[in-house]
Parts: structure tokens; sequence; C-alpha cells
């Protein structure tokens, strides 16, 4: 069979998991106007809390430890530009450099941890049941209820009057200031935020990786830019904050599925990249490219029209 | 919504020309291959003096690379065409062109890569290193589909099995774990005068930390006094063993460190200009410029892993059973350029190793092995 | 209300780029007074405002606000008290945020909201804003869910406004906020600038540089050059003054004649 459903569950359960990450991403990007480099780090570092605390038999409390964790990581890079004026992209990446030692020592100053063997969240959640049909599903059932939670809460907190003052502060600052805000506050509140969504979704992929690897979160922040940008497509035209929420989740399952479909049709995983790249370009290039077309009948439409009108005179 | 739905499209249409059209590239390839592999078969079942296993029967081997390097490379090759010469001797085939991936070191993928394989209905998984062995532990635990690991330098520690002897589940393999007292004695061997030893190595490589220890054991216990420099990429290495050089170390030595092992022919040249002979865990590293690299024969590596796999599919060997291979290094392959260049005789190098090795193989500088 | 003492403040000291902006400034302001402040460029008037605003910190000298030393107190807390409209309309707003969202996030500066950060916009408020944006006969009330960026300038301009007093501020600074508008919205802002202060006696200070406008609005008049002020009509003195009278006054005081055209030329039949 071309697509089985094993793979559909994949791509749709890591597809989740990541979209956390793009979710991150999507209140530091585009809400707060910040690139906050500091992502693959956070997302290492979740991975690593999560691990550490999940072999010591506590895996749901792993998930929490590790969104406090990401709240710790984001508050420094906050902390770097506000307090201390330093550039949001050269904050991130400094944050970014210190986390990969923090890391190591988070893991014992081993580059692998393994959790095999000890209870993930996963795995407590399939023991509620167990028929076969149970196992296969419930991973992708739990991504599904714990995304609908962190759906819901960045809906309501985005409509709150600190989740507008961040609104706020990302599209002018000047106005945020006027209206008695602390343009440093929001910032830091919104980073906190999102390093903490980047925290979980480490601590996730740690659990249902069963492992924990320093070098995991490498080029993370590319993928979820990339899930971002495919996602952000469908709903630049709305208002909508619901909707644009939902948009990222299914930018990131959207790549996902491409990324089985490649691999199904025996794409070298070399390419992989440069198809990514070309999806995210046709992305974002695919309206703009409708009205390049549509300019282009304009014009030979009316070059028709004048010359037949010069012919007549 | 509608105007949603063309986005849709289109973006998945484009997705689908894209991919089709890499596909075809190597579709091509791989439609080459199967046919050279279909061509041995008939070749085998014309050659009649196969035994009574000669059934013709196909066995889908998943191999899975976690990224390119001359020593992993060594080992997916090895392992390919042992399986082939396993399966002429066999008259089965081992089909593995079609289900050959390589994470290209992008762990997000390896997920998906398993989900692949296992729709595809292998028999059998081979994942090279450990991050890819411990993915694919975590994608067999419900259909329990053998896996044998290639190059797994601590199983035990990275939880695959439960005892180097019986590993107790569905995977078992082959480890390159390094003998490093071994790689030490050869240091003193070739100078016993050595004060100062240079430990270059990448805090990231899980291959090199238990290797480390050893050595810093191994020098503590000898009062040898002894230098860490490390680093994650190909710039932060080379700066490491510029440090070690200003340090004035009479040695260095690095395990199986894959980082620096990437990054080696971008220092080769000013470790050996400085006079500092370089051990490494692996021939591959004399390949591609080191003094001396002491370690796993990596091709015997991928022959045993081979072996290993075929054993399990061809004679219902059971996994659990199966104990993990740990190789005794015997082989020290040694660098004439370099040899020269640090103006040591090839020969007294070989009398003052010929008590710690089986046997002394020489190279010359170059990228790849032939 | 607002006391200036003795600010001085120089950007770039000590380089080829050196200006002193403003030197040894003092003014004092009344309650209810509507003061208009001309000068021509670099006389140091949008300056004084960043000053009194908190957007720098003075080098030396004290603001004080109600008795208050605010000297040192940062932006976003003075703007508790102060309200400032620039002369850019894009300024003041967010632009990709609808003019509910705007207003209440401006709403934020109500002792009340402060406490209450997790709190939505309540019907209570949605009914308080729509009466508010009412009274400007903009038709925007009916376009509450719309995003700013489409509102045109005067209408922006119109919004900031709101948003400076629906928690009415004790000084309103209002740097040249007519100027980029066609006439006609001008005209409309700038009623709706007196009508507002009017109502709930704003002390305000408005940098202007229509002369008639500076004569005929408020009941003040400063003029500024180079950093200081060079004088301060007010009341009966300021009455009967014409602008030619303001201009030999200005040549008198500083022995130089006024000479940016602009402001020379808009005072023909200007608004």
């Amino acid at each position: 069979m071309f697509i089985t459903t094993g793979i559909i569950q994949t791509a749709l359960e890591i597809g989740l998991i990541y979209s956390l990450v793009a979710l991150s991403l999507f209140i530091s990007f585009s809400i707060l106007d910040i690139c906050d480099l500091s992502t693959d780090g956070c997302y290492t570092l979740g991975c690593a809390v999560g691990a550490v605390v999940t072999i010591g038999g506590h895996p749901i409390l792993a998930l929490f430890l590790a969104m406090a964790a990401g709240i710790c990581s984001g508050f420094v890079t906050a902390i770097l530009q506000t307090r201390f004026g330093v550039q949001s992209i050269l904050a991130g990446i400094i944050v970014n450099t210190g986390l990969y030692t923090v890391n190591l020592a988070v893991m014992g100053f081993s580059s692998n941890l393994s959790i095999f063997g000890s209870d993930t969240v996963f795995s407590l959640f399939k023991a509620l049941n167990p028929s076969k049909a149970w196992g296969s599903w419930s991973p992708l059932v739990l991504m599904i209820i714990i995304l609908a939670i962190v759906v819901f809460v960045i809906h309501w907190f985005l409509g709150t009057r600190l989740g507008l003052s961040i609104r706020a502060t990302g599209d002018s600052r000047a106005m945020v200031r006027a209206s008695s805000i602390n343009p440093g506050f929001t910032i830091t509140v919104g980073l906190c935020f999102a390093n903490a969504l980047t925290g979980l979704s480490g601590a996730l992929i740690g659990q249902f990786n069963k492992s924990s690897d320093i070098n995991l979160g490498t080029g993370m922040v590319t993928i979820a830019l990339a899930s971002l940008i495919i996602g952000e497509t469908f709903s630049k035209k709305s208002q909508n904050m619901l909707w644009k929420i939902l948009s990222v989740i299914i930018g990131s399952c959207l790549y996902r599925l491409i990324v089985s479909v490649a691999l199904r049709l025996n794409v070298p995983t070399e390419a992989f990249k440069l198809v990514s790249a070309i999806i995210v370009a046709v992305a974002i290039a695919a309206p703009q490219a409708r009205e390049l077309i549509l300019l282009h009948r304009q014009k030979r439409a009316a070059m028709k029209e004048n010359l037949s009108e010069g012919g007549e005179r | 919504m509608k105007k949603n739905m063309t986005k849709l499209t289109a973006i998945l249409g484009a997705g689908v020309m894209a991919l089709s059209l890499a596909a075809c590239g190597s579709a091509g390839t791989t439609s080459a291959t199967s046919a050279a592999a279909s061509s041995q078969s008939s070749a085998a079942a014309a050659s009649a003096s196969s035994a009574a296993a000669g059934s013709g029967k196909v066995y889908k081997v998943g191999i899975v690379q976690y990224v390119d390097d001359a020593s992993l490379n060594q080992i997916e090759q090895n392992i390919e065409t042992e399986l082939d010469a396993l399966g002429e001797k066999n008259g089965v085939t081992f089909d593995y062109a079609d289900y050959t991936k390589n994470g290209q070191a992008d762990g997000t993928v390896l997920n998906q890569i398993a989900a692949d394989l296992i729709a595809d209905e292998v028999d059998i998984i081979i994942p090279i290193a450990t991050p890819t062995a411990q993915i694919m532990q975590t994608a067999t635990e419900e259909n329990q589909i053998p896996v044998v690991f290639a190059a797994v330098s601590d199983p035990v520690g990275a939880k695959l099995v439960e005892s180097m002897d019986a590993p107790g589940a569905n995977i078992t393999g082959t480890s390159d774990a390094l003998n490093t007292e071994a790689i030490m004695n050869l240091i003193f061997a070739q100078n016993p005068d050595a004060k100062k030893i240079g430990l270059l190595y990448s805090k990231s490589e899980d291959a090199s930390t238990a290797a480390i220890e050893n050595a810093t054991a191994y020098l503590d216990e000898k009062g040898i006094e002894y230098v860490e420099k490390t680093g994650t990429t190909n710039d932060e290495v080379s700066a490491a063993a510029d440090a070690l050089i200003a340090e004035g170390v009479d040695a260095i030595f690095t395990p199986t460190d894959n980082t620096i092992m990437t990054a080696e022919l971008a220092i080769y040249e000013k470790i050996a200009e400085a006079g500092i002979p370089h051990y490494a865990g692996a021939d591959s590293f004399a390949l591609n410029g080191a003094f001396c690299g002491y370690g796993v024969d990596y091709a015997n590596l991928g022959v045993a892993t081979a072996d290993l796999a075929a054993d399990i599919l061809l004679n219902g060997k059971s996994p659990a059973e199966e104990p993990v291979q740990t190789f005794d290094n015997g082989i020290a392959t040694v660098n004439t350029d370099i040899a020269s260049a640090l103006g040591l005789d090839i020969e007294e190098i070989k009398t003052a190793f010929e008590p710690y090795c089986t046997q002394v193989l020489e190279t010359v500088t170059a990228k790849e092995f032939e | 209300m607002l006391q200036l003492v003795k600010i001085s403040k120089t950007f770039n000291p000590g380089t080829v780029n050196e200006k002193k902006a403003l030197v040894d400034l003092s003014l004092e302001l009344q309650d209810g007074d509507f003061a208009t402040i001309v000068g021509s460029n670099g006389a140091g008037k949008s300056t004084m405002f960043n000053a009194i605003a908190g957007s720098f910190y003075p080098d030396r000298g004290h603001v004080i606000l109600d008795g208050e030393d605010i000297t040192f107190v940062p932006e976003h807390m003075r703007s508790r008290y102060i309200g400032r409209l620039f002369q850019d309309p894009m300024l003041g707003t967010a632009p990709h945020m609808t003019i509910e969202e705007n207003l209440s996030v401006a709403y934020l500066r109500a002792g009340t909201g402060r406490h209450a950060i997790f709190s939505r916009i309540s019907a209570k408020e949605k009914k308080l804003f729509r009466e508010t944006l009412a009274q400007l006969n903009m038709g925007l009330e009916d376009r509450m869910k719309n995003p700013v960026g489409l509102l045109s300038g005067g209408q922006r301009q119109a919004l900031t406004l709101l948003m400076a007093t629906v928690v009415t501020p004790k000084l309103l600074l209002l740097d040249e906020h007519t100027a980029a508008l066609d006439p006609g919205t001008a005209a409309k802002v700038l009623d709706l600038t007196k009508r507002i202060v009017k109502e709930r006696n704003i002390t305000c200070l408005m940098v202007t540089h229509n002369m008639n406008q500076a004569l005929e609005l408020g009941n003040r008049t400063i003029m500024m050059d180079s950093g200081n002020i060079v004088f301060d009509v007010r009341d009966k003195e300021r009455e009967g003054m014409t602008v030619e009278d303001l201009l030999r006054r200005f040549a008198e005081d500083t022995g130089d004649s006024f000479n940016n055209d602009r402001i020379l030329l808009s005072t023909e039949g200007g608004v």
C-alpha cells in the first residue's frame, strides 16, 4: 500500500509535537516581531530536563519542569534584550550557545540519555485501555488533547489585556509606551511563554523517542519557521485569531505529511532540505504569482485595445 | 475557504511535482541496482551447486544511516557487499537497495523513516550509530521487527540491550567499543619519553565519553600529564588542535569520534608540521591524515553485522539470545606520508608496535577508501 | 501643574555633531493652561516635549509635575499622566489590531484596568468605546472591528487623540499633530482637540507652525529659539497681538529675523 495508516499516524504525531515549536515562533516572531534564535537550545533543554525527570519516574511532572526550564531560558533572552540593550538576534544566539553547556550538564555531561524502560506520558495514556486499536491511536489522541489545551490557553491569553499589550508591543512599541505599558515587561512575558512551549515540545519528543540527544535541536528553528510560513499562507487575510493559531498547526502537519510522501517516493533524504525550501517558496510565492499572471493578462488586454483603437484612427 | 483549498492544492501539487522529479532520478538508480541484484540471484540459481537454501526468497533489509562520514560509509558498504555475498551463497536475495535511508544528521526525519520502513514491511532493520538505533528501538517496540545495530559504542549504557551476552529483546548488533589501553600502549611504545598527552574529542559524541575516561584513568595511573581540548564543529576542532599544539604535547589521542573525524582532513597538516603524532581509534582517521589509527576494523564490523543479520533471517535465530559482538582491536594502520613528515622510520615503528597488535597496515593520505 | 527647572540637554557631547538642544530651559505651566509653542526648526520644541514625556533624561535640571519630581521616572510610567500626539499619524496606534483592541490597550491606563491584566474587554467597555467614537462623527463606531491600518491619516490621528484622552491625562502634548493632514481633516481634528481640552479642562502644550493658530488657540503663546524660550505672552498681553507683532518681538529678543519660509508662508490664509 502506498500510504499506510502507520505512516499518517507518525506524520501527524510528529507534526503535532513540532507544531508546539511553530506556535512558539508564532508568538515570538509573528506577534512580538522578535527573531528568537535560542529556540534550538531551548528545545534541547526541554528534552534533557524532561528525560532526566522521566527517568526519575515522573513523566507528567517532566512536562511541567521542561516548561519551567523553557521559561527560565526565555527570561534570560528577554533580560538581555530589554535590560542590557542587546539586539534580539544576538541575545538569542548568546543564550543558544550557553544552553549547549547547560544541556550537557543536565544530562550529566553525557551526550545521550535513553529513557527506554521508563514510563512516559504516552505509555501511561496507552495503559488506560488494553485494546489494540487504542494502542495504535493513543499517542495521536494524547497529542490532540495536549494541543487542544495549548490552543485554548494561547487564544484565551491573547484576548486578555496582557495579551493585547503583547500584541501591541510587536505592532508599535511607541504606542505601547504611550499607553503606560512597559514594553520590556511584555517582551519578557511573551518570550517566556514562547520558550515554555518550545520546552514542552522538546520534552514530548524525548518521551516519544525514548531518548534525549544533545544534537537534537539543531536546525529546529528552521523547520519550525517553515511550518509557520506554510501555515500562515492559509490565514493571511483573516483577522480571526483562532484560525491563525490553528493554521500554524496545520502547517506543521502538512510539512510532515509532505516529508512522508517524499520518503514513500524514495526521494533521497539528501534532497529533503531542498524540497522543503521549494515548498516554502511556493507557499509564499503562490498568491504573488497569481497576481502577476492576472496583471499580465490585464496588460495584454489593454495593449490589444490600444492597437485596435490606433488601427481605427 | 475555497481560496484556501486552492492554496492547499497548489502546495500539495508543487510538493508532489518536486518530489516526482526527484523520485524519477532516484527511481532510475534503484531499478538499475535491483536489476543487478536480480541478475545476481538468477546467476546463483543457474550455478547448480547451491545447497537446499536456494529458495530464491527475497528479504527486505532496511539500512538506516545517520550521516555521511568515512567510517560509517565504510560500514554501510561492507554490510551491503557481505549481504550480496551471503545472498548469492544461500540462493536468496537481500533487498536493501530500496530500503536504504540516510537521516542526514536530521533527527526529525528519523521517526518518519522508521514509519516508512515499517509500512514497507521490512524483515529486518540495520541502523548505524546510536541515535538511529534508539529511534528504531522505539519504533519496533510494538511490532518487534528484528533490529541489528552497527557501531554502537555502549549498547548497555544506551539501554538498547539488557546485557552484552543476552540482549533480551528484538535488538542486537555489533559494538565498536574501543580498547583505549591498547592505543595508549602504542603511544608509549613509539615514544617512551612522552610527558604530555593531548586528548582531542567532542563532548557531544556519545562514543568518546567512555574512551576518554579510560584514557585519563590510564594516564593518571602512569602519572603522565594530559590536556583535554574539545570542539563540536569543524572550526572549534581546529581551534582545539591549535591549542594542543601550543601546549607542546608529545602526542594526541582521539577516540572513535565522528566530529573529529569530519575535521581530520582540515587539521592533520598542522599537527604533523608540529611534529606531533596523532593516534585515533579508527583506521579511517589514518586515511585522512592521522599518524596512526588503531581500533576496530570497520570493514570487519560491517561484515559481521551483515552475518548477524543473515543469521537471524535465514536460520531463525532470536535477537534476544544473540550476543552483541565486540571486536578485538588488532590492526594498527599507520599513515606513511605522515610518518615521513614526522621523521619516523616505518620499520622502527612496526617493530615498536609489534607486541601490541596483530598487524600493522600502511596507508597514504586519501579522502575515501578505495 | 508643570515646572521645568533649568533643563539642559546636549546631544553627542564632545564630538563634531554636538548639539546643545536645550539650554537652561525653564517653564511654568498652570492648571488649565493651553499654551501654543512656535519656533524655527532646531529651536528645541520637540526636544522639550521629549524631556517632559521622558524619552530621555536631561543632563541637568528638573521636571516637576503636580509637585512631584519626575525627572528620572521612565517614559512608560509618565504616560499615565502625560498624553502625547505626534505629527506622524502612524505613530500612535497599532496598525494590525482593531480599533476596539487599540482603545482597550489605551484604557489600561485607567487605574482599575491595570490590576486586571487578565481581564478581557467587557461589554460595558465596548459600549463606552462606541459612545466615545460616535462623538467624532467620523463613522468609526461602526468599524470597531476593522484593523487600524486601514484608516486614513486623519482618522488615525483622531483615534490617537481619543486614546490619549480616554483616561483624562494631567497634561497633553501635541506635537504638530495636524500638520500632516489635509486642510479639511486638519480642521476637524483641531476642533476635536479644542472640544476635548475644553470639556475636561486638560492642561495642554501644542506645537504649531501656523502663526495665526498660535495666537488664536489657547491662552498663552511661547516662542522658542536655540534651546530656550525667547518670549512668553499670555492672556491680556496676548489678546491684541498680530503676527507682525510676533515677528517684531522675535527680532528684538534674538537679534535675528525670523527666517523660516514654511512658517511665514503658512500665515497666508491658513487655517
